[in-house]
């Protein structure tokens, strides 16, 4: 490759990288702005600049309940679904019976159900059961997010020779031990990759977990929802909401990172 | 120490009708080395996997100490196993992968410590104990799957292809170490291979394997020199056996090709017996047991044939030469001194002392 068109591929490689980033501008200029400033002009630098948007924002969206809300309902429900997807698409690809292969296949078409079809019954259900609360949408989350999952470990369980499960065997391992030694951390790389594609879904879910939370267990994109009325549109505290609840994923995202690239890449080829 | 006894193994896969392995016998003595040999696909894998538990036995006993070990879970059989694909985990470290087993069976700290080192300065893994697979090489990870076995000190060692991932050169070297470690250990271990230089070398004694049955067992040199029928002489050995369809006539075997040679008094008096006089029969013998010397042509002047070079390879000490004979390719290991060119005539001599007979039907070796 030659130099001219080496710096043709950087200058549009900085152009796609401007691009990706100008949400971010957005987002954070805009959250420092009074809501005069951002009417006045959206693209501009704050001029003047204001930080208490940061602290209403922070009493209006409850900011510690909601943040905790939110880490415990994700947390949960990723540590749920990677828990029993692994163990599933353990169970399911070592085990070459017709009624395994018809299960996966019962798996790999619920994701084709379009959860919109299913919120009233499913919602109608839980609630004739007093389950329509955190731990009910942790279920739930199990229910709708296992079967990718399930998808994404069998792919990689599919790699693992069958001879790791035999050595383990013959060294004395039980079934349980075989995977929680042996084979569940030969999975790290999709264990990431799994669990950063739900915490993204779940985290910023908005309609699921307003069907079912009530409000003292209200997530932050709810608590976001006050501040948008009929009538009127906070911006400059919805702006700066997001700006503060941002901030748990980029910093998960920076501490996995090393394993969300490669757990990415061994997803895609395997 | 431990007596093991197969006795009429039989093995059916589900869905399929005909038995992968059938009526496998056999009796192993004490740190005795027992080779599984065979073409790929012969039930030599199969077999192992029936010892080791990881398959079930259809029909037949497995013993071992006369106690019949058929329904016995894998890890209560006392038995180390070495994979094909050495099947280190990737995520542990070499200490680790070696005292795994131990670890799992709640061993004593300090005895797993102990046990692993030792292991470790056996196979020359010292350094490396501290390193994960990923960053040993071929070799290394070879020996840290033997050491894994090792520190478990099993009765009876199973190693299922395990220098098949490995360069030529690291093979042979292994196969010393595995052989050295046999005598060291003075346990039993049975040895799947499809190689059978690492059969005649390794082996105390050999099974060979066909279709799911055993052709023959025996010691290396009782396999070489009295192979029981066509498969074992043409596998045993390399390059393989010749083989020639032959008529016996008045003490001589001939046949169309241009054979026509006296068969050895003693030799003819064994088949004339089996009536085999005027029959057809197949005429084995082995390459190296062609000579185109003129000392030899001189000493088997009833045995003399003359064929015309199609290929010929010299490998330093000896050169192999590829002709054909009425027909049939044959392959003769003669001396680097004889070497020829392709297109030239030579005359060559069986040393018929050495030949093989066997019976055109059965494919039986008659002498």
């Amino acid at each position: 490759m030659n130099k001219k068109s080496r710096s043709a591929i950087g200058i549009v490689g900085i152009l796609l990288g401007i691009l990706w980033l100008f949400p971010f501008y957005l987002i954070v200029t805009n959250s420092f702005k009074t809501p005069k400033g951002i009417f006045a002009s959206v693209l501009s630098l704050p001029h003047p600049s204001t930080g208490t948007n940061y602290v209403n924002s922070f009493h209006a969206l409850n900011f510690i309940t909601s943040l905790t809300n939110s880490l415990i309902i994700t947390v949960c429900s990723v540590l749920v679904i990677i828990l029993a997807s692994s163990m599933a698409a353990y169970a399911l690809q070592r085990n070459h019976s017709k009624l395994s292969s018809a299960l996966l296949m019962l798996f790999i078409s619920a994701m084709l159900i379009p959860f919109q079809s299913v919120m009233i019954p499913l919602t109608a259900n839980f609630g004739a059961v007093h389950f329509l609360n955190m731990w009910g949408l942790v279920v739930m989350y199990l229910g709708f997010d296992c079967s990718l999952s399930v998808f994404l470990y069998q792919g990689t369980l599919s790699s693992i020779p069958i001879a790791m499960d035999e050595s383990a065997e013959l060294e004395g391992a039980s079934r349980w031990q075989i995977f929680t030694k042996v084979i569940f951390p030969m999975l790290s790389p999709i264990t990431v990759t799994v669990a950063i594609l739900n915490i993204i879904a779940i985290w910023n879910d908005y309609l699921l977990p307003s069907l079912v939370l009530p409000q003292a267990q209200y997530t932050i994109p709810l608590q976001m929802f006050n501040f948008f009325g009929e009538y009127t549109k906070q911006w400059h505290l919805a702006l700066a909401g997001i700006t503060i609840s941002i901030i748990p994923v980029i910093l998960f995202y920076l501490f996995a990172q090393k394993w969300i690239i490669k757990g990415v890449t061994d997803g895609a080829v395997k | 120490m431990v007596k093991i006894n197969l006795e009429h193994i039989y093995k059916r896969y589900q869905g399929n009708t005909d038995y992968s392995v059938s009526d496998f016998n056999l009796d192993i003595k004490d740190g005795e080395f027992i080779v599984f040999v065979g073409p790929s696909g012969c039930g030599k894998s199969t077999t192992l996997r029936m010892i080791a538990g990881l398959e079930d036995i259809t029909k037949g006993d497995f013993k071992m100490d006369d106690k019949v070990m058929n329904k016995v879970q894998p890890k209560d059989r006392d038995i180390a196993m070495v994979f094909q694909n050495y099947a280190l985990y990737p995520h542990m470290t070499v200490f680790d992968n070696m005292a795994f087993g131990l670890n799992i069976r709640k061993n004593d700290k300090e005895d797993t410590k102990k046990r692993v080192e030792n292991a470790a300065k056996i196979l020359g893994l010292t350094p490396y104990l501290k390193r994960k697979p990923a960053a040993l090489s071929g070799g290394q990870r070879q020996r840290v799957a033997l050491g894994r076995a090792i520190v478990r000190d099993a009765n009876l060692f199973l190693l299922d292809e395990p220098l098949s991932n490995l360069d030529a050169k690291l093979r042979v070297q292994m196969r010393t170490e595995i052989a050295q470690l046999h005598q060291r250990l003075g346990r039993n271990f049975i040895y799947v291979t499809h190689d059978q230089v690492e059969a005649m070398t390794m082996a105390d004694r050999i099974v060979i394997m066909n279709d799911g049955m055993i052709q023959q067992v025996g010691t290396p040199s009782e396999l070489y020199s009295k192979p029981a029928n066509k498969f074992v002489a043409g596998f045993i050995g390399s390059p393989a056996t010749n083989f020639f369809d032959v008529k016996l006539e008045d003490g001589k075997i001939v046949n169309d090709g241009g054979i026509n040679i006296a068969v050895p008094e003693g030799q003819y008096k064994v088949l004339k017996q089996k009536g085999y006089v005027g029959k057809e029969l197949t005429f084995g013998i082995r390459p190296e047991d062609i000579h185109a010397e003129e000392v030899a042509i001189q000493a088997f002047p009833d045995a003399i044939i003359n064929a015309k070079i199609q290929v010929s390879e010299l490998l330093g000490a000896e050169s192999i030469l590829y002709s054909n004979l009425g027909g049939t390719d044959f392959i003769a290991k003669v001396d680097s001194r004889d070497h020829r060119q392709p297109g030239d005539n030579v005359r060559m001599a069986f040393e018929m002392t050495k030949a093989h007979y066997f019976d055109k039907d059965t494919d039986e070796t008659i002498l």
